[in-house]
């Protein structure tokens, strides 16, 4: 709290210093009112931020002047001479005390009743000024002051000017670098140069460090605030802090200033129940908001979370379909997490009224845009009745960035390197590409994620003429914007990677949603930075309708979203009958193409994710070049179902029975006064594949004809699944005799074909049972 | 609108433009393409690491769009604290005018109306009087 009671010493001393000519004008003059109100500001002031600090006596007598004064302000008392001395006299006292303070002494003794108690109308008026030779204000002027202060006040456009500076610096240095590489420099000018690089880079981390905040400053009036509020709405509750060491950028303090705010509002008036409520439901009457900040690498985390009634999650999903953003199938397949983040969406509004706190236009939607602008994001996580956490992600620093620069279609962009994960050098062609639909997709660490071709999607030439378009580029980006929001990006190279200097471009350019700036490289010439984000949005991603294609589990999901057992989703199926599926039983919309299936025997069989499952919904009809089959299963198989079109999702009523010869449904459904027919998963899985429980571990084998031939297909007999040759990541790696497959792993098991000289541990290969007790060991060991 | 104004030339129209609005004229070395732009803009360019947006003044009245803007000349005005460089064809010099533009009935025609402001009398031959952020935005915001 030390730099913060610096900045409060800073504060009262600047005030006083201002407030100086109106005290001695307001002394001269009790009736002028403009002095007057500079007075109780100040005093107002000191009130307000000494309560943040333990200090009752300056607390006290500011109180007790701020009162008197705001009196007279009301016309209740007149400033006679007597008020205007008392009121000077605890001017000078906190003036005083504030020097004393600075100076590290303890201000508990001493006492100040005695000019507390002449501020009274009919107190005794305090003799004389104490040191009316010396005006309050001279003892505070820094010339005056004994101890050297250990903190400046410096404006804020000084230190602006002095960033900027720097920035060129970094922009010269860059251009110097480049020169002295194609010169050829001798050894001694590179070691000179790599010194003053080195120079310039701490005095940069000193400079950024001088335009950061603590967080402190930006917790100092939220208290005010939530108190204000909750006042306002009737409801109590007190707010916690954590983090206030964090620093950041002050221009970004003040960006998400706002966001903050909202969020607040939102958590008083939507979150927090009225204290009767909380009371009937066992809660503490008083609600509680906590605001935490930590630092994560080269981002802060700001948590805002309220113990309140938490979000629901359907009945966003249920605005988002009433406010036409949405189809009642689409937020029927989102996950409850990718539901709730619906509130982020334009053009939702759930407040069931609309309340002079929030809801005034201001949506949520504007807060995450405001957060994206800059680099950063927003998600939400609630538990219905007990709380709700926004999650807040910002850069440290918005002037200087890191990034790569890249070349595709003849053209330079510059990416920022937060968002890359990896770069994949697809020198042999290796890596697995694959079209669902109009998406590209690669295989990434056993995932597919959707891939752009760079040149592509910016309308560029084609780089290497003569190339397919469909083929992979030699350099492919991993890009990160969120959780589980990842995707490629194809470039021809990556030729430099340099502190950039971020500009902003004109609204035209920016509008286009892909550009976040511009930046000069070192040798002045202007390149674009790309919004990574914004080419995801662009492209939709990871938006709500794309979801089925989004190739992300949905397993442990699944178990939150108890309800949607009740649930049923209608399609049309290839054959344009409509039908029902129980939704519990979704796991996935695939879309297939004709190459992957198989129906040459009785039953239609299809690859996916490297799998064979069972396809049915075909009844002999030849599969479309392209269609969309659900991936449904009943805990344990999982079964493939052709659809033409997936519907609605409905709420199973009355299920009536009309065939009882039917063993492929359960029932009917009515629905809107159409029968349509639920499918019974007992009988579609019983008809699948002989029963066995999918281990989802992944083993690479070595490239041996013994592992080929016998050990994979023990392995997938047992449910567990073989990694491809060159998907390079597995679960366990499988040795035979030291040799190892050529994938990485973090399990290694061991077998032999000869018993002498094995490593301890090792399995004989024989020995089957105790190959797969050692896989149900591991697979036990990554579930827990 | 009296003052100082600076002729220019943009597909053989000799234009006028508020000389307090121009804040330098620049030859257009190295041209940085955007792609995804909107028709009326060349690419980025940097003048003393400075980067500026440049405006295909053709392309913004209608015409087609001119070379690929290397070597040509422009003026820079500022809007909203960005820089912006309008390629014209040519830039003439600074002449004084006292006398208030005057709208031409009829129009300037599609293109140059979304520019023009009126005409005026600069050393006795009339010059277009454009308006130069209407260049960027697309619309003259001083009718006269």
């Amino acid at each position: 709290m030390d730099d913060l009671l610096t900045d409060f010493i800073a504060e009262v001393r600047e005030m006083l210093a201002g407030c100086e000519e109106a005290i001695v004008a307001w002394e001269a003059d009790p009736a002028d009112r403009a002095r007057l109100d500079t007075i109780f500001r100040f005093v107002h002031t000191v009130k307000g931020n000494c309560g943040f600090f333990d200090l009752p006596r300056l607390a006290a007598l500011s109180h007790a002047a701020e009162d008197a004064l705001g009196d007279v302000r009301a016309g209740r008392r007149v400033a006679d001479a007597d008020l205007v001395t008392a009121i000077l006299a605890i001017i000078d006292r906190l003036a005083e005390l504030t020097q004393a303070l600075e100076d590290g002494e303890d201000l508990a003794a001493g006492n100040d009743a005695d000019l507390i108690a002449a501020l009274r109308p009919d107190g005794q008026p305090v003799p004389a000024r104490q040191q009316p030779e010396d005006p309050p204000a001279a003892a505070l002027a820094p010339t005056s002051n004994q101890t050297t202060s250990r903190s400046i006040r410096v404006p804020v456009e000084l230190l602006d000017e002095v960033m900027s500076g720097m920035s060129d610096m970094v922009l010269a240095r860059n251009d110097f670098d480049r020169r002295l590489r194609v010169a050829g420099a001798s050894a001694e000018l590179d070691s000179a140069f790599a010194r003053l690089s080195g120079i310039l880079a701490d005095v940069r981390g000193s400079v950024t460090r001088m335009r950061m905040n603590r967080f402190d400053q930006l917790f100092l009036s939220i208290p005010r605030l939530v108190r204000d509020l909750a006042h306002e709405l009737g409801k109590q509750a007190s707010v916690t802090f954590a983090g206030g060491d964090v620093e950041l950028d002050r221009e970004i303090m003040e960006l998400i200033r706002d966001p903050i705010t909202h969020i607040l509002r939102n958590a008083l008036d939507h979150g927090i129940e009225l204290p009767e409520v909380r009371r009937a439901v066992g809660k503490p009457v008083a609600g509680t908001l906590a605001v935490s900040a930590r630092h994560s690498g080269n981002e802060v985390c700001l948590t805002i979370a309220d113990d309140g009634r938490g979000i629901d999650p359907q009945r966003i999903a249920a605005a988002a379909v009433e406010a036409g953003l949405a189809s009642a199938a689409d937020v029927a397949l989102l996950s409850r997490e990718q539901q709730l983040n619906l509130i982020f969406t334009p053009g939702l509004s759930t407040a069931g009224q609309v309340s002079a706190i929030s809801g005034r236009g201001v949506g949520m939607d504007v807060v995450r845009a405001n957060l994206q602008r800059i680099g950063g994001n927003i998600a939400v996580q609630s538990v219905a009745g007990e709380r709700t956490e926004f999650h807040l992600t910002v850069p440290l620093t918005l002037s200087i960035i890191s990034g790569i620069i890249v070349e595709t279609g003849g053209q330079q962009i510059a990416i920022p390197q937060s968002y890359v994960t990896e770069v994949v050098r697809n020198g042999g062609g290796n890596m697995a590409h694959a079209w669902a639909g109009d998406t590209q997709l690669v295989a990434y660490r056993g995932v597919h994620i959707p891939y752009l071709a760079l040149h592509e999607v910016l309308g560029l030439p084609v780089p290497q003429p003569g190339r397919q378009p469909a083929a992979l580029p030699r350099t492919v980006i991993i890009l990160q914007t969120g959780d589980d929001e990842r995707f490629a990006i194809g470039v021809d190279r990556i030729s430099d990677h340099e502190d950039l200097v971020v500009k902003p471009l004109g609204p035209d350019l920016m509008r286009i949603g892909v550009y976040a700036g511009v930046t000069l490289l070192g040798d002045g010439k202007p390149i674009l930075l790309l919004d990574v984000r914004g080419l995801a949005q662009r492209h939709a991603l990871f938006a709500a309708e794309r979801h089925g294609l989004a190739m992300q589990d949905r397993e442990e999901e699944q178990a939150g979203a108890a309800p949607a057992g009740d649930m049923a989703l209608l399609f049309t199926g290839i054959d344009g009958t409509e039908r029902a599926v129980r939704f519990a039983a979704l796991e996935r919309v695939h879309l297939l193409r004709a190459e992957q299936i198989d129906c040459q025997g009785a039953q239609a069989v299809a690859a996916v994710d490297g799998h064979l499952l069972p396809l049915h919904g075909l009844a002999g009809d030849r599969p479309p070049a392209v269609f969309s089959a659900l991936c449904l299963t009943d805990g344990g198989r999982r079964v493939l179902y052709a659809v033409a079109a997936v519907g609605d999702c409905i709420a199973i009523g009355a299920l009536h029975t009309a065939d009882p010869h039917d063993r492929a449904h359960e029932g009917l459904l009515l629905v809107d006064e159409r029968p349509v027919r639920l499918l019974d998963m007992t009988w579609l899985t019983g008809t699948a594949a002989p029963a066995r429980h999918d281990h989802q571990l992944t083993c690479a084998l070595p490239d041996d004809q013994w592992a080929r031939t016998i050990l994979a297909p023990l392995l997938t007999q047992a449910g567990y699944r073989i990694a491809l040759p060159g998907s390079g990541q597995a679960d366990v790696l499988i040795a035979l005799d030291g040799v190892l497959p050529s994938a990485s792993g973090e399990r290694v098991l061991h077998l032999i074909s000869d018993a002498h000289g094995a490593p301890p541990g090792a399995i004989h290969r024989s020995d089957r049972g105790r190959l797969l007790a050692m896989l149900a060991e591991i697979t036990a060991g990554a579930r827990a | 609108m009296t003052g100082s104004f600076l002729v220019a030339e943009l597909a053989t129209v000799r234009l006028a433009l508020p000389a307090a609005d121009v804040r330098a004229v620049i030859e257009v070395t190295a041209l940085t393409p955007v792609p995804l732009a909107p028709a009326h803009v060349a690419g980025l360019t940097a003048v003393r690491s400075q980067a500026m947006t440049v405006i295909d003044s053709r392309a913004r009245v209608g015409l087609p769009p001119g070379g690929d803007g290397a070597g040509q000349l422009a003026v820079v005005v500022s809007l909203d604290g960005l820089s912006y460089a309008l390629l014209l064809d040519a830039v003439h010099d600074v002449k004084a005018c006292t006398q208030p533009p005057a709208a031409v009935r009829g129009g300037y025609g599609a293109g140059w109306d979304r520019v023009a402001v009126g005409m005026v009398e600069l050393d006795g031959d009339p010059a277009l009087l454009v308006d130069p952020f209407a260049f960027i935005s697309g619309e003259a915001r001083r009718a006269a």
